[in-house]
């Protein structure tokens, strides 16, 4: 392959799994922007959702790009419930952060293990028979560039509910300043609420996405989990653009980086690229 | 102050009474276990598992072999001892070690010295065994390795150790055997080969050890990449696979690794002539996760139902009516472990640990679901001496034809004709 | 030292009872419960010694299994490559990890709140996958093999020992000027930097005294599986179990390190005897109940809803909402 076509052949690439790692942190993203929390179930809902995808799939012949939508209803109800039987009431407390972390840790836990009594480790996935998408001498895989446009409307759908409704606007209230929101008559309770579900739906949605490119299995979540909230982090916490730019860096690094040495360093592109984007600017990316 | 004392107090009272419970708890064990020995009247087997964790999945299907051993056993009465006169039942203690190795010694401590087993299991996977190994050394105790098949172990000189699968460096026969055939026999040119590996002990060792008899026999590796466990993207290494275009390109790898694999490989739409995964397609899920596009990988199992092995075929029927798919050699190999076992006892005629184990290193155990079983020392590849080990072991390697895995090599226990080059999509 | 804390004689007389009993323990019992105290000793002291660090600095480390993991790999390389005595193994990769300690907080000096949890974390990855593709050195994938030995009785009195050199050490920190500068840094560094607390010493302090005591662990570790691997030696759940029960039981105290470890681990244990299949689901719920009614551990709800003693000020703060969050955008 000629070196121009293989540059354009790794660019897309990198590219389209840029948009695989946003999706899966848009979610994570705004339940912290909100809640100031890190959402350790966020993995294991982005599972669920992929199991929600795949049972539709093979049970109904459901689309699993229509799976999505329905994933992301019913991880919404599952959000509903995390938050208000399980985060809202001891959000008052002092170490919050930590406790939220150790409560959605446990929540994940359990979610995983119930799939995994449920519906075994058997190594599942969803086959829709797609060839790749061939532009000239380069070609994508469907399954991610339908993952990829998921992403895009998803983020794109965020951004609008954010920027341009009533909702957005107090959700963007509470996540500056709680108490002041709640002293002009905010509701935070429920902004909190609708936030989690947004996200959990959102983390079911990325679920769907993945159901047909990743085995579905319990353990889906947690790899992509921790690389979604490593982008997060570094990105600069609740802000898009930063998770966005984030998983753009990761993904060239992981991809370009691998091409040109061994695949045993491939990890350590994208780990000290976030590292060194850590000291540079100890705020995130967007952050300070 | 003294109020402040006794409140103190109380939380350090908790905490004692807490350990000194579970200290009374393990004394009284202990008591019942070592000191009052009860009639023998059973014979206790033990093994420890991962059953949750990241090897979940196989587990579990070597508890289902396990169990359907101890149920045909039992449904005959029992193995007879000659020693006692009569045949004792089997009771199996299993417990989880979550893929942990410190959890793993502590649960083979636990076997041996509180549930006082007469026989032990391997556990699954090579570095737990080579953790757990030094206990059942410790304390004399017959340790069958069923599933773990790294080279190290074997090599370790351990006396109570039997490794009754195929080790991983026996695995490159049938891989050099297929190539052999398609080349030789079938008039197919294959000439270059690629591997890609996971970074761990037993793939590292399947892949080296491939390579090596490959080479050595004439063939041309034009790609060799590791990769550490957890890698999520394999785009640029598959871009590098598909720029070197190997004949046979070979992936040691995780189940979840496969259809991560078989998807980018798609994505960039490269179809190698002959495409193999070590795990993943012999998943009973794969073919409906992939539909065409699985047919004609290629995939491998140290045991398959349609190989000519002694009521292999009875074994499949009963297993495929209990569990509702084909037996994998997760299951079977536990099954065949436990027949040697059993072979073994009724040979020596006691538990006694050091006949049995000289009947182990002597004898052919012929009539197992994964045939002849015999027992002995072997130098692999890379010069090591393996002690030890199942000396008739194979390796297959399957092909998925019409949704169905088929042997197609070493080709005297070819069940199909192998489809050549790989359809794709 | 200022040390205020009077001990009371019955306290003493119960606690040199229980040593009395831990100590005894081995020629009265099996293996197996040999095997679960020591596993648990072993937890809580590396509970205890990410406390000291994160529990009284605020920091919270989610990296700390990298001193654990460079330890055992340093033990075993030496004693298996370069056929080093176990003790001069021993002194060295105790030296590894303590240094590997200092320079890691010297790098993460400016790093705050979630970006530092996650630095640690990515720093624990990157050696993790050095040594993975350093096979040369570290034996890679493959792992290293150490001379079989049967440990359990030696592992278990040193980890009994450390249980009670760490929690020692643990309280004369906190009672000391050392313990009063981190709880500083906890409640407000940038007022404790402008009252003239040298900040940046303290930190890294912290870091070494933490890997220090976490790499001992490591290496008793790889001496009692035998076998090491870099995933199993840095296997990120041995730092959760670190921080959930240091955290469960109570952050920034003395006791709550010890018995949110013996709390998890028991629970654990008696979980997985009687559910063999579900212990994880029973755990993970338990897990987000407890927190849920229990939110600031499991101590601090003994010692102020129970009014046992008087509530320890431990304003936790993880991180300051206002400095380090930002407006969605």
């Amino acid at each position: 392959m000629d070196p121009l076509s293989l540059f354009f052949q790794l660019l897309a690439q990198a590219f389209l799994l840029a948009l695989i790692y946003t999706l899966m942190s848009i979610g994570l993203n705004l339940v912290y922007g909100v809640m100031k929390i890190v959402n350790w179930a966020h993995g294991p809902v982005v599972m669920i959702g992929a199991y929600i995808s795949y049972w539709l799939f093979t049970l109904y012949g459901i689309n699993p790009y229509m799976g999505c939508l329905i994933a992301f209803l019913m991880c919404s109800l599952i959000g509903y419930a995390i938050h208000d039987l399980l985060l809202h009431p001891i959000s008052r407390s002092p170490q919050f952060g930590a406790s939220a972390l150790l409560l959605t840790y446990g929540i994940g836990i359990f979610i995983v293990n119930v799939a995994r009594v449920l519906w075994t480790d058997i190594l599942r996935g969803v086959n829709l028979d797609q060839p790749p998408i061939k532009i000239g001498s380069i070609s994508i895989s469907a399954p991610y560039f339908y993952g990829g446009l998921i992403a895009v409307f998803a983020t794109w759908l965020l951004y609008y509910y954010i920027d341009r409704t009533m909702l957005g606007k107090a959700t963007r209230a509470v996540s500056d300043d709680k108490e002041t929101s709640e002293l002009l008559g905010i509701g935070t309770k429920a902004i909190s609420r609708i936030t989690v579900c947004v996200g959990m739906g959102l983390a079911g949605v990325t679920g769907g996405a993945l159901s047909t490119i990743f085995a579905v299995t319990p353990e889906l979540g947690n790899v992509l989990a921790l690389k979604a909230t490593t982008i997060v982090v570094v990105g600069g916490l609740g802000s898009f653009s930063g998770a966005f730019l984030g998983s753009v860096i990761l993904a060239f690094a992981e991809v370009f980086g691998t091409y040109v040495s061994s695949p045993l360093y491939q990890p350590l592109f994208y780990l000290i690229t976030l590292f060194v984007i850590l000291i540079v600017k100890p705020k995130g990316l967007t952050g300070g | 102050m003294f109020r402040k004392a006794v409140s103190k107090m109380t939380v350090v009272m908790l905490i004692t009474v807490i350990i000194v419970v579970a200290a009374i708890g393990g004394g009284l064990y202990y008591y019942f276990t070592q000191v009052f020995k009860p009639e023998k009247n059973e014979i206790l087997v033990g093994v420890s598992l991962a059953l949750t964790g990241t090897y979940a999945a196989p587990s579990q299907r070597q508890l289902w072999g396990f169990l359907m051993w101890i149920e045909d056993v039992n449904a005959e009465g029992g193995i007879y001892v000659k020693e006692y006169n009569k045949k004792l039942p089997v009771r199996f203690v299993y417990y989880d070690d979550r893929g942990d190795s410190a959890t793993a010694v502590k649960l083979y401590e636990r076997l041996i010295t509180v549930d006082n087993v007469d026989f032990l299991f391997g556990p699954y996977g090579s570095g737990i065994t080579l953790a757990t190994a030094p206990v059942a050394e410790k304390y004399k105790k017959l340790m069958l390795s069923q599933m773990a098949a790294a080279d190290t172990i074997p090599a370790q000189n351990y006396s109570y150790v039997f490794t009754t699968l195929a080790v991983a460096s026996q695995f490159g026969l049938s891989r050099k055997a297929l190539l052999d055939y398609l080349t030789k026999d079938l008039g197919y040119g294959i000439e270059t080969f690629g591997v890609v590996t996971s970074s761990e002990l037993y793939p590292l060792t399947v892949a080296r050890s491939t390579i090596k008899l490959l080479e050595d026999a004439g063939y041309t590796k034009v790609l060799y990449e590791e990769y550490p466990k957890g890698l999520t993207d394999f785009s640029a290494i598959l871009t590098k696979a598909k720029d070197a275009n190997p004949d046979f390109l070979y992936f040691v790898c995780y189940p979840a690794d496969s259809y991560v694999i078989l998807r980018q490989l798609q994505a960039i739409d490269y179809k190698p002539k002959l495409l193999m995964f070590d795990d993943g397609p012999n998943d009973p899920a794969f073919v409906q996760a992939f539909g065409t596009v699985a047919e004609g990988i290629l995939t491998q199992m140290s045991w398959h139902w349609e190989a000519p092995f002694p009521l292999a075929s009875n074994f499949t029927e009963r297993f495929k009516a209990r569990y509702g798919e084909y037996p994998r050699h997760w299951s079977a190999l536990p099954y065949a472990a436990g027949q040697v076992l059993k072979m073994a006892i009724e040979k020596a005629g006691t538990l006694d640990t050091e006949k049995v184990r000289s009947v182990l290193l002597t004898e052919n155990f012929t009539s197992t679901i994964y045939g002849n079983i015999k027992f002995g020392d072997w130098v692999n590849p890379q010069g090591q001496k393996l002690q030890q080990i199942n000396l008739n072991a194979v390796n297959f390697v399957l092909q998925i034809q019409n949704g169905v895995l088929k042997i197609i090599a070493p080709k005297q226990y070819k069940s199909a004709d192998p489809i050549f080059p790989y359809p794709g999509w | 030292m200022a040390s205020v804390h009077r001990i009371n004689l019955l306290k003493m007389t119960l606690i040199w009872i229980l040593f009395g009993i831990m100590l005894a323990l081995p020629n009265f019992s099996s293996g197996y419960v040999l095997s679960f105290f020591s596993l648990m000793f072993m937890y809580a002291t590396l509970a205890q010694s990410w406390n000291i660090m994160s529990g009284l600095t605020g920091y919270w480390s989610n990296g700390h299994h990298a001193f654990f993991g460079i330890a055992a790999y340093t033990l075993a390389i030496l004693i298996v490559k370069f056929n080093y005595d176990v003790t001069y193994a021993f002194l060295f990769a105790i030296f590894s990890s303590t240094v590997l300690a200092v320079i890691i907080g010297a790098l993460l000096l400016r790093i705050r709140g979630p970006y530092f949890v996650i630095g640690t974390l990515v720093i624990a990855e990157m050696i993790k996958v050095v040594i993975i593709s350093q096979e040369w050195l570290t034996g890679g994938g493959n792992g290293l093999l150490l001379p079989p030995r049967y440990f359990l009785f030696e592992f278990y009195y040193l980890m009994l020992t450390m249980v009670l050199l760490v929690s020692i050490a643990a309280y004369k920190i906190k009672n000391s000027k050392l313990g009063y500068a981190f709880l500083a840094i906890k409640d407000d560094e940038d007022a404790a930097e402008a009252m003239g607390i040298n900040v940046t010493k303290y930190k890294i302090v912290a870091f070494l005294i933490s890997g220090f005591f976490t790499g001992i662990c490591g290496c008793m570790w790889a001496l009692y599986v035998n076998f090491i691997d870099p995933y199993s030696a840095f296997d990120p759940t041995l730092q959760l179990i670190m921080a959930v029960s240091a955290a469960f039981g109570g952050l920034g105290t003395i006791i709550g390190p010890l018995l949110g470890t013996i709390i998890y681990v028991s629970l654990l244990e008696l979980l997985w005897v009687s559910f063999p299949y579900f212990y994880f689901i029973i755990l993970g719920l338990s897990l987000a109940i407890i927190i849920r009614f229990l939110p600031q551990g499991v101590l601090n709800y003994i010692t102020t809803r129970l009014r046992v003693k008087k509530p320890e000020v431990t304003r936790n703060v993880w991180y300051k909402p206002d400095s380090n969050s930002r407006q969605l955008s």
